[in-house]
């Protein structure tokens, strides 16, 4: 299942990069006619002429060996290129993703258990959190927080180690804000909904005690509606994180897939593709296990009935 | 006898929308200690209501007046951890199992959660006990059980758990509502047995909700009748069919198709079931019943004692004995 997931996206994202117009040599040679001679041995040595299926298969070789091949503008190993950048975007998706879990969920059973102020105000928030497009929120953000009161840095990932979660803060905000208000207002329904089960009920008729009656019976029923929604969005992060990589001039691989995008560096572009799919199975699949060990009706390899 | 609930003057309004509406207006009701009592009506009568109440399970923004009184102390202004003590020695069988057990928690967590949290009967202990009620209620294989899910078991199986754990934690009270209404009718009546032997063994007193008059009066010692957030009628179980006291009492009775008769229709109360909060200023069964007289209409009828039971109906005097022989041609 999952390998076949990676073969089929492997291949969508190889053909259509060899569908996509743009010649890489011509950005090689900066616009200008490059001789027939030039162009023949340079064909040759990117194997630019082989059958499709050939260059896939090829490709895809080489990848299982961990080589995505050469950057034809850079003259590197796609996948030294990778591994340089890939730091920042891990810690960027996986500081967004602490910040939705803790924040979001908590938002959402606070504003689910408590009725009134709190339950207006998370509402409120999210409302607006969820208006703001992540581009939007990093302009607001750097203005603020940067400029305006100098709290945070502006741009550049820092130091590696505690600069680094320090020049982070800020996009990792501007990346959560969105999913946050979708985590927490997931979370408000679902507990909401659950608080209302005729099973809390009968808690409740024996004399459990409320928070253990809220913590065994309501929170942990919707554990699980809250997992799927809550992995979906953090998956989803990892294509996001382009556009705040690109807003704080961060060195990440969803900012250098812009660029070499733009520059037609094909095989960069197949890499990074490569990676951010196989993330987003990664994250998938470890959702689908921890459904199957909250919720005791599905079985792994089952369907669920 | 003791009561060891009794109900005085019940009224619960329940939040719809942005008013307020009554479902139960003036519901009186005594279940003295191991004595069980059999609450029937139609739907949307009040029985559910009525038990809710006791078990104070009423939906949020529901407004009680009169008194609930339970061993002696009031139980409406119960709150924190008087209430929980008190929920302890009440004990409630729903009619869905499904809906009311937790559906990702175990049947021995489901069992022993109230043994190990409120009592702090080790694990063990609780299990073991657990295994031991599962076997009384008919469930071999207890250790087994318990490592299961509910939806491993059947609505029958599931139904049989919910008695033992509400056995397991030793009640004074049992509130039963429709305990069999969602189970197929063979698995019916062994559960509704085994409830019943179990409530005598244990000289536990019950409320029993039903829409079935036959079987409250097979199980209860006395029987109820409720129409619209009211009890009309209340008197020993059998003698509900041969000396129905009230013209409600005496249509559900007529009502019931008979198993030796062929009837081209069966038999129907005319009109429709109202709710509490439609009732008219006069008799709430008025405009249905065939004895209804003009002054039905504008005066509310008490709770009346009439031969060793009690009515709700201006002529229950002057109408009894005639009850069940006139309606059963209407």
């Amino acid at each position: 299942m999952l390998i076949g997931t990676l073969l089929v996206s492997s291949f969508v994202i190889y053909s259509a990069l060899y569908l996509a117009p743009g010649n890489p040599i011509a950005t090689l040679t900066g616009g200008r006619t490059p001789s027939p001679e030039a162009v023949r041995i340079l064909e040759e040595r990117y194997h630019l002429n082989d059958p499709f299926l050939v260059r896939y298969w090829d490709w895809l070789t080489g990848v299982l060996h961990g080589d995505f091949g050469v950057s034809i503008p850079l003259r590197q190993d796609v996948s030294t290129l990778i591994a340089e950048r890939i730091g920042i975007t891990l810690g960027l998706v996986v500081y967004a993703a602490i910040i939705i879990l803790i924040l979001g969920i908590g938002a959402g059973i606070l504003a689910a258990l408590r009725p009134g102020l709190i339950d207006s105000s998370v509402i409120v928030a999210s409302t607006i959190s969820a208006a703001l497009p992540s581009f939007i929120a990093a302009i607001v953000l750097l203005l603020v927080f940067s400029v305006q009161l100098g709290w945070f840095p502006a741009f550049g990932p820092g130091e590696a180690g505690l600069d680094r979660i320090y020049h982070l803060t800020l996009p990792a905000i501007a990346l959560a804000l969105a999913s946050l208000a979708i985590v927490s207002r997931v979370t408000r329904a679902c507990v909401r909904e659950e608080l209302r089960r005729e099973h809390v009920q009968t808690a409740t008729s024996r004399g459990i005690p409320r928070h253990l009656v809220i913590r065994r019976h309501v929170l942990r029923n919707a554990a699980i509606p809250i997992t799927t929604v809550a992995g979906l969005t953090i998956a989803s992060l990892i294509a996001l994180s382009a556009v705040v990589e690109r807003a704080f001039a961060l060195n990440g691989l969803g900012a250098y897939l812009i660029q070499a995008a733009l520059s037609k560096d094909f095989a960069v572009v197949q890499g990074i593709a490569l990676v951010l799919v196989v993330a987003f199975v990664v994250t998938n699949t470890v959702i689908d296990i921890l459904y199957a060990l909250l919720d005791p009706r599905v079985k792994l390899g089952e369907r669920a009935s | 006898m003791s009561g060891l609930v009794e109900l005085d003057g019940l009224e619960v309004d329940l939040r719809v929308g942005g008013s307020m509406r009554p479902v139960l207006s003036g519901t009186t009701l005594q279940i003295g200690r191991g004595e069980a009592v059999g609450l029937v009506g139609e739907s949307g009568s009040g029985k559910s209501m009525t038990a809710r109440s006791i078990a104070r399970l009423l939906p949020e923004g529901a407004e009680v007046r009169g008194s609930i009184r339970f061993d002696g102390t009031e139980v409406t202004s119960l709150r924190g951890a008087d209430l929980r003590a008190y929920r302890r020695r009440i004990a409630m069988v729903f009619q869905d199992p499904r809906a009311h057990v937790n559906p990702v928690r175990s049947i021995g967590d489901f069992l022993t959660e109230e043994l190990r949290t409120n009592e702090g009967v080790p694990r063990a202990e609780a299990e073991r006990r657990a295994i031991e009620l599962l076997d009384v209620v008919g469930i071999p294989d207890g250790a087994r059980r318990l490592r299961q899910y509910p939806h491993e078991l059947s609505g029958g199986l599931l139904q049989r758990v919910m008695i033992a754990s509400a056995l397991l934690s030793e009640p004074e009270l049992l509130l039963a509502d429709e305990p069999t209404t969602a189970l197929d009718v063979t698995t019916q009546s062994d559960v509704m047995a085994l409830l019943d032997e179990l409530r005598r063994e244990r000289g536990l007193a019950m409320l029993f909700i039903t829409h079935d008059l036959e079987l409250a009066g097979a199980v209860c010692d006395r029987t109820a009748v409720m129409y619209a957030g009211q009890i009309v009628e209340e008197q020993a179980a059998d003698a509900l069919y041969t000396d129905p006291l009230h013209p409600y009492t005496a249509a559900l009775v007529a009502a019931r198709p008979d198993i030796d008769a062929t009837a081209a229709r069966l038999a129907a109360i005319p009109g429709r079931p109202l709710s509490a909060f439609e009732a008219p200023p006069g008799c709430a069964f008025a405009d249905r019943c065939p004895f209804s007289e003009d002054r039905c209409e504008s005066e509310r009828p008490a709770l009346m004692p009439i031969a060793a039971g009690s009515s709700r109906c201006l002529r229950a005097e002057e109408l009894r004995g005639r009850l069940h022989l006139t309606v059963s041609d209407v």
